[in-house]
């Protein structure tokens, strides 16, 4: 009756295991035990999906927040403010003697440099929120492990089973299920009642013996090891190697590739621009001020001045020639031209909105992996649920029919006991 | 399988879930919004790029084909003005051919209309617009046709053209530079003027009559150059307006959508969020306790 009370109040805790009383009349003399009805290979498939589900679930995450930097991928962000850079250099173009023009096209300048920066600077936040979470991470995997050696530890003393026994595996059991879900963790039951727990090729928990991770600086941010021995490196699945992956891996090629984007179209903007003159007659300075070793460091040069827009082509400049500016504008076209032809034709990959094109794409196919890999991991998840459930799940109205049972069982032995009480009272009574 | 309470609870939160969310979704489409970010479809989106630098670029051009249309009109009525004077110039030599207009006081008058006509070129010759100068090249800030002393002009400007491009990549000159009008007519015209007063009959009707003659020809030459530039830009114009419907159709077709079609879907996903919900609040509650200590 006990074990129906505490099965029906655990009814809708899913990690706990539905339990019940063997040998209850044993033949042999052994005592009745209490038993959790546990399926190891049901656990083992979880597992795997929660691995998945925490590696693909926390790249859709992050993929999800690098993509909001873009704001509206069409009409918004970065990829409009290529476009109105290179077209307020078509305004100057067409209409050199125009100051405001000139001063929309520094403009434009400004803002594209903005924007670039703007990119970075969240790029940068996301990757130091990643380096917390992988420390966090860190921390919560120990945690587990210690938790993990202490249940191990105290679940071996344990002399035969008992509900303590079965609430003890039932927490080592949702243990294993956060550390698979953290790090792919892999468990054996062992024979004296341990399990064992490997982290790639490393056994983290082995009875009692623990091994620990700890938090280095590598060059990208910390790096994940194991205490105490170099080799072999940190290796598993789930949520921590996918934070790691994606700050080696996809963060950094964003990164790299929106610096060389700006960087790209500055040098060739400034390298168009000082073949020009401006509108004094003085050959062109540098349009964007470079900073090689900042990424994303792109700004509109502080000397420049609209007077200062290099738009003609040739000196003495004449105030209608706009050919500098128009061989600028046409650069949006391609940064470079096609190695061998003559006139040039503009390589049109290399063509600033064909970089910012090819970058949404980028992020665009790899946040959609990244969700449907996290789909089909919680449609794992949810089917190994419903088998956990199913094989060990508690459901109230199996519990009540038994309980019922029992408590026939109990008015019937009522019922002999008094029988036999009234047929020993009339025994007694014929003798004296 | 053993079905447990646990099980329906979840199945319905997560059907629940499913159901709001695609709530949700349809209910973004009834707003144009198909595309928020780029992993709704990447290669919608990339495609939307695309279509939106052309889109960009069509704008741009429609911008410089209006520019260009104002520029070559003005060069055209410039043009006219200026063939219409040298035509009346060609009148007045040969009234003064008639021996009626021999007179020296009627060749003062002739002779005086004719360097008025000669005036009114040189003024068309500096036309502005927009404080630029037409016929100047692109030395548009200066006038470009100034005295040589000797009664003709000297050509200042520059032998450039001014293009726009009317669309995307193909570019159209919008100015007469100068030095191709037909700069030597304003001395032939002082000459003329002078001959009249001389009473040399037989230059004026002669040579310089072909002079004169030739250098319409010219004008009437570059005015029928515009004319066809002016043609040019309208039909390029038309092409670019119309790709920009185009345009415009397909990216409302890929970023916004159907409107009707995504009402119909938010009205259908709304029905499914509420029959399941009527289902899910009668059918959770239910275990056998229900029946068992009424």
């Amino acid at each position: 009756m006990h074990l129906h009370l505490e099965n029906i109040a655990s009814a809708n805790d899913p990690n706990y295991t539905r339990r019940s009383l063997e040998n209850r009349v044993d033949p042999y003399g052994r005592l009745p035990e209490v038993v959790r009805l546990r399926d190891q290979f049901v656990d083992d498939q979880f597992r795997r999906a929660q691995a998945s589900a925490g590696n693909a679930s926390t790249r859709a995450d992050i993929m999800a927040r690098v993509e909001d930097i873009f704001g509206d991928p069409i009409e918004g962000g970065l990829g409009q403010a290529i476009q109105n850079f290179f077209d307020a250099f078509k305004a100057v173009s067409e209409d050199p003697a125009d100051e405001v023009v000139r001063i929309e096209a520094i403009e434009a300048g400004r803002r594209f440099a903005q924007h670039i920066h703007e990119a970075m600077t969240q790029l940068t936040q996301i990757r130091s929120q990643v380096n917390e979470r992988i420390r966090g991470a860190v921390t919560e995997i120990n945690s587990h492990l210690e938790n993990l050696r202490n249940l191990n530890s105290r679940i071996a003393t344990m002399v035969g089973s008992s509900d303590t026994a079965a609430d003890l595996m039932d927490q080592r059991d949702y243990v294993l299920d956060e550390l698979a879900r953290l790090t792919g963790a892999r468990a054996t039951y062992l024979a004296d009642g341990t399990v064992r727990v490997m982290i790639g090729s490393v056994p983290a928990v082995d009875g009692t013996a623990l091994n620990l991770l700890e938090v280095v600086d590598g060059v990208n941010g910390p790096e994940v090891k194991w205490q105490g021995f170099s080799v072999p490196a940190y290796s598993g699945d789930g949520v921590l190697t996918a934070l790691l992956q994606m700050r080696n891996e996809d963060l950094n090629d964003v990164i790299a590739t929106i610096d060389t984007l700006a960087k790209d179209v500055a040098k060739a903007v400034n390298e168009q621009h000082k073949k020009g003159y401006d509108l004094d007659g003085q050959p062109g300075g540098d349009f964007f001020l470079i900073q090689e070793m900042v990424p994303g460091g792109i700004y509109v040069h502080p000397d420049l001045e609209p007077r200062k827009i290099a738009a003609a082509s040739s000196a003495p400049v004449l105030e209608s020639d706009g050919t500098n500016a128009d061989i600028i504008y046409q650069l949006s076209n391609g940064l470079k031209n096609i190695a061998g032809t003559d006139p040039p034709v503009a390589d049109k990959s290399t063509s600033p909105i064909s970089l910012y094109r090819n970058l949404v794409g980028l992020i665009g196919s790899r946040g959609k992996a990244a969700i449907q890999d996290n789909e089909v991991a919680e449609a794992h998840i949810e089917a190994s649920q419903e088998q956990r459930s199913a094989k060990w799940g508690v459901s109230i109205d199996e519990e009540m029919a038994l309980m019922t049972a029992e408590q026939k069982a109990y008015a019937a032995v009522a019922r002999v006991m008094t029988v036999l009480d009234e047929m020993l009272e009339t025994l007694i009574n014929a003798v004296s | 399988m053993r079905v447990t309470n646990w099980m329906l609870t979840k199945t319905a939160m997560r059907e629940l879930e499913g159901l709001r969310s695609d709530y949700a979704k349809a209910q973004k489409k009834v707003y144009g919004r198909a595309l928020e970010r780029p992993s709704d479809d990447p290669q919608r989106v990339v495609e939307a790029i695309d279509l939106t630098g052309m889109k960009v670029k069509l704008e741009r051009a429609q911008r410089a084909a209006t520019d260009a249309k104002e520029w070559l009109s003005i060069a055209e009525t410039s043009l006219t003005a200026m063939a219409e004077d040298l035509q009346a110039v060609q009148e007045t030599m040969v009234q003064f051919g008639s021996p009626a207009n021999q007179e020296p006081t009627a060749r003062e008058n002739l002779a005086l209309q004719i360097e008025g006509l000669r005036d009114a070129i040189k003024r068309e010759m500096n036309a502005q617009h927009r404080d630029r100068y037409l016929f100047a090249g692109w030395a548009t800030n200066q006038p470009p046709f100034v005295d040589d002393g000797a009664g003709g002009v000297q050509y200042k400007g520059s032998n450039h053209h001014i293009e726009r491009e009317i669309a995307p990549g193909y570019k159209v000159a919008i100015n007469v530079p100068g030095d191709k009008l037909p700069t030597g007519i304003i001395a032939t015209l002082t000459r003329i003027a002078e001959e009249i007063r001389n009473g040399n009959v037989s230059d004026v009707t002669g040579s310089l009559f072909d002079e004169v003659k030739n250098a319409s020809d010219v004008l009437l030459a570059r005015r029928s150059e515009v004319g066809m530039a002016y043609q040019q830009v309208e039909q390029f114009e038309g092409y670019s307006r119309d790709g920009l419907i185009t345009v415009e159709e397909r990216l409302g077709e890929i970023s916004g959508g159907d409107v009707a079609d995504a009402v119909m879907r938010m009205v259908e996903a709304q029905q499914a969020y509420q029959v399941a919900l009527t289902a899910f609040s009668m059918a959770l509650p239910m275990t056998l306790m229900d029946y068992m200590f009424r």
